[in-house]
Order: structure tokens, then sequence, then C-alpha cells
């Protein structure tokens, strides 16, 4: 399997996992103001700490497959995703550098060594600083509101990524317009969906937690 | 290819004394999985929805969730693919993995007649399958469960099982290994109810 191209849906995965809630949403109405009060989040968030959990529902299943971590980001792009339960898997990024350990080894690539890293790298900081909704060239975007939350589905153009991924839902908290949640919809509707739960915004989060060793 | 082997003359019901790790009745089973091709390791989550003692699903993911491929295991004998990634989708690569797996999983598939070998000097009994121009080999455990496979061409081996069973005598892991392709697939089973991994 091509390496990056398998890591690249990999990262996808990182980034594009959020919803929880049945409520009903409605159109948002003024979605510069949206973007705009995003963006101001966006350049004052420093760093976010959460816990995340993941639920793999396949249609297959009549159980879903959950699965926890924890979450870490830290201007201006170190990012450090780790399953804790039921097995431990951990992805860093930061410097350039794509790391990824599971209990059997450990890889790292220069995401500067090919395009589809850049790509992957240019997505992951899309989604965490709101820039991936200026990609209107590859997504059609939609933005819906409910009293609690933004909600912003992207729907990819091309057809090649929508043959693993069909829609990516992103759900943002109205207070404070961090993420709530991701949710990854598959071609013929099996999802992924992370929550991230209790977020801690502008914390210190030691160096450490983004080197490789 | 097995100077030890001899006929036990006990006769062998189809597939009667080769029990499948992959019960009917388990919701589902899931599988920490390496698989190393050439130089290259890929790791993910397998899971395994055996829906009769021929029936079998599995479907493997990303630990972020991401399919890789799904296909099913018929009782007539089929293999259906419900998905596969685009970049993994060849052909060749494709078929040994349903081979290994099937093995793994014990679908049997269109595979013929079984035959009872004993090992002359452990007394072990063999369990001989035959295929078409493939032959299975199960050596078995006190329980009748595999604990290594044996898949061999007309004269030589080409791809061994082994089996590990944990202390509550459920399935620990799995090695797949080929003799004449490097690559090589190590499967480890996931406990859901309680984490399998420890900082």
């Amino acid at each position: 399997m091509n390496n990056a191209r398998f890591t690249f849906f990999l990262l996808l995965l990182v980034i594009a996992t959020p919803l929880s809630s049945q409520e009903t949403y409605k159109p948002v109405n003024d979605i510069n103001e949206f973007k705009s009060r995003l963006s101001g989040m966006s350049a004052s968030t420093l760093s976010i700490a959460a816990d995340f959990v993941q639920e793999k529902n396949l249609s297959v299943l009549s159980d879903k497959i959950i699965s926890k971590g924890k979450f870490y980001f830290k201007k201006e792009n170190n990012i450090r995703w780790e399953y804790t339960e039921p097995y431990k898997y951990l992805i860093i990024i930061s410097n350039n550098q794509l790391f990824t350990k599971d209990e059997k080894g450990q890889k790292q690539y220069d995401i500067q060594s090919n395009k589809m890293f850049q790509e992957m790298n240019k997505f992951i900081t899309g989604c965490i600083n709101g820039e991936i909704l200026k990609n209107t060239k590859d997504y059609r975007i939609e933005y819906y509101e409910n009293p609690h939350k933004y909600y912003v589905k992207l729907i990819p153009y091309s057809e090649k990524i929508k043959q693993m991924l069909n829609e990516v839902h992103i759900y943002f908290n109205k207070s404070d317009l961090s993420v709530d949640a991701i949710k990854m919809v598959e071609a013929e509707g099996d999802y992924t969906k992370i929550d991230f739960i209790n977020k801690k915004m502008n914390i210190e989060i030691p160096v450490e937690k983004f080197n490789f060793k | 290819m097995f100077n030890t082997l001899q006929k036990s003359g006990e006769p062998t019901g189809q597939n009667s004394n080769v029990v499948s790790w992959f019960q009917e009745g388990h919701r589902h089973y899931l599988l920490n999985t390496s698989i190393t091709l050439y130089r290259n390791r890929f790791s993910g989550i397998m899971i395994i929805r055996p829906f009769g003692d021929n029936h079998f699903r599995v479907v493997f993911i990303t630990e972020m969730g991401l399919k890789v491929f799904d296909m099913e295991f018929t009782e007539t004998g089929n293999i259906i693919m419900h998905y596969c990634m685009e970049s993994l989708n060849r052909k060749a690569v494709m078929k040994t993995l349903q081979n290994d797996i099937g093995l793994m999983i014990n679908w049997r598939g269109n595979a013929g007649k079984l035959t009872e070998l004993k090992d002359k000097k452990s007394g072990a009994i063999v369990i001989k399958q035959k295929q078409k121009n493939k032959s299975v080999f199960y050596f078995l455990n006190e329980s009748g469960k595999t604990e290594r496979m044996l898949q061999t061409g007309m004269i030589t081996k080409k791809v061994n099982l082994l089996f590990y069973k944990n202390n509550q005598n459920t399935l620990d892991s799995i090695k797949i290994s080929h003799y004449y392709l490097k690559l090589n697939i190590h499967l480890t089973a996931i406990n859901e109810t309680k984490s399998s991994v420890s900082e």
C-alpha cells in the first residue's frame, strides 16, 4: 500500500471526527460572523488538551467499537493523538515530522518529503485553525446551527476521496467555538465519530509531549 | 513433506475435528494487527464477525477508524469484497490476504475432504484437508482447536499459522508467515472490557 496515502487518510481521521447531538439544526444566518469568531478564537488558542472517545459504527456489527485516549495541540503545529484503550496507538506531528507508534513498532516521516504529507498537514492544521473552511475548491461546505452548536458539513468534490470519505461533520461549541466532535461518514454510511471531552484551553503542555522518543 | 505422519485409520467427518477460534454466538472479535510486507509495515484493527460456523465478515480498519477493506466469506464458498481502499486493491495482494484470513478463521470454502493422520513419534492427531492444488494440515490441541496450520502446495510449504491461547483458554494471538513471500501478519486479541495496554 502506498505509505503516504495510507498515512494521509489516517490523519484525515484524526482531524475529522466529531458529532454527537441529534438536535435539530438550521442553516447559519450569518456565516461571516461565525467565520470571524472562529478566526478570533483560533488566534487566541495557544494550546488544547482533551480526552476523546472514538466510536466506530459498522453496519455489519451490532455494537459500536469504542476507543479512548488523549489529544494535545500546541501552537504552531504540534499535535499529539494518543489512544490508550482498548489498544495503544500514538500519532505525533511536530517540526514537519509525522511520527506513529503502536505496540509493535514506530515510524517517522518527513512531511516535506512529498506532496501527500504536505496536503495532509495542511488539512490537519486547517481544521484546527479554521482555515479549512476557506477551502471551497476541494469541499462543498454547509453551515448549520442550533442554540448550542455550530455544525459544519464538508463534502469532498473529489470522487476518489468520496469513495472513502463521503462527508466530514465538525461540531463547534457555540460558547467558545472549540471542536466538540467530528464525524467522518463513509460512502456506505458507516462512520467514525470522535467526541472531545474535558477540554482545557491554553494550559501549559510540556514540549516533551511532542517528542518522538 | 511429513515423513512422520501416517493415516490414523479413524474415520473423519467433514471438518468435525477442527474447531475455529472464531465461534458463532460471539458478537465480534477485535485483533490488533500488524502486517509486514517486505520493508513496509502497516497496522490496524481486524474485526471478525462470525454469522455461522462457515460464514464470516472480516473488516480491517486503521486505529483511527478508517476502513481499509471489508470482505465476507460465505457459506456457499464465495468471497465477497464489500470494500477495499483503492491503494490496496491489487489482485495479488487481495488474493493473498483472502487466503490467509480464510485459513485463520477456518473458513472451509470449497475445500475437499478431510483425512485424519497420526504423528508416529508423538501420537498427535493431524487433520489434512485437500484443496485444489493445495493441502492444509491442522495441528490440533486437546480441545480440537488449531495450534498450528500449514498450507502446502504440491511439493512446497506455503503458509504457516501459529495460534496462541491465553490463560482463559481463549485466543491470545496469531502469527502468519509465508515461506516464499516476505509477508508476515501478527494479530493480538483485544480485550474490549479491559485495556490491553499499559503505560
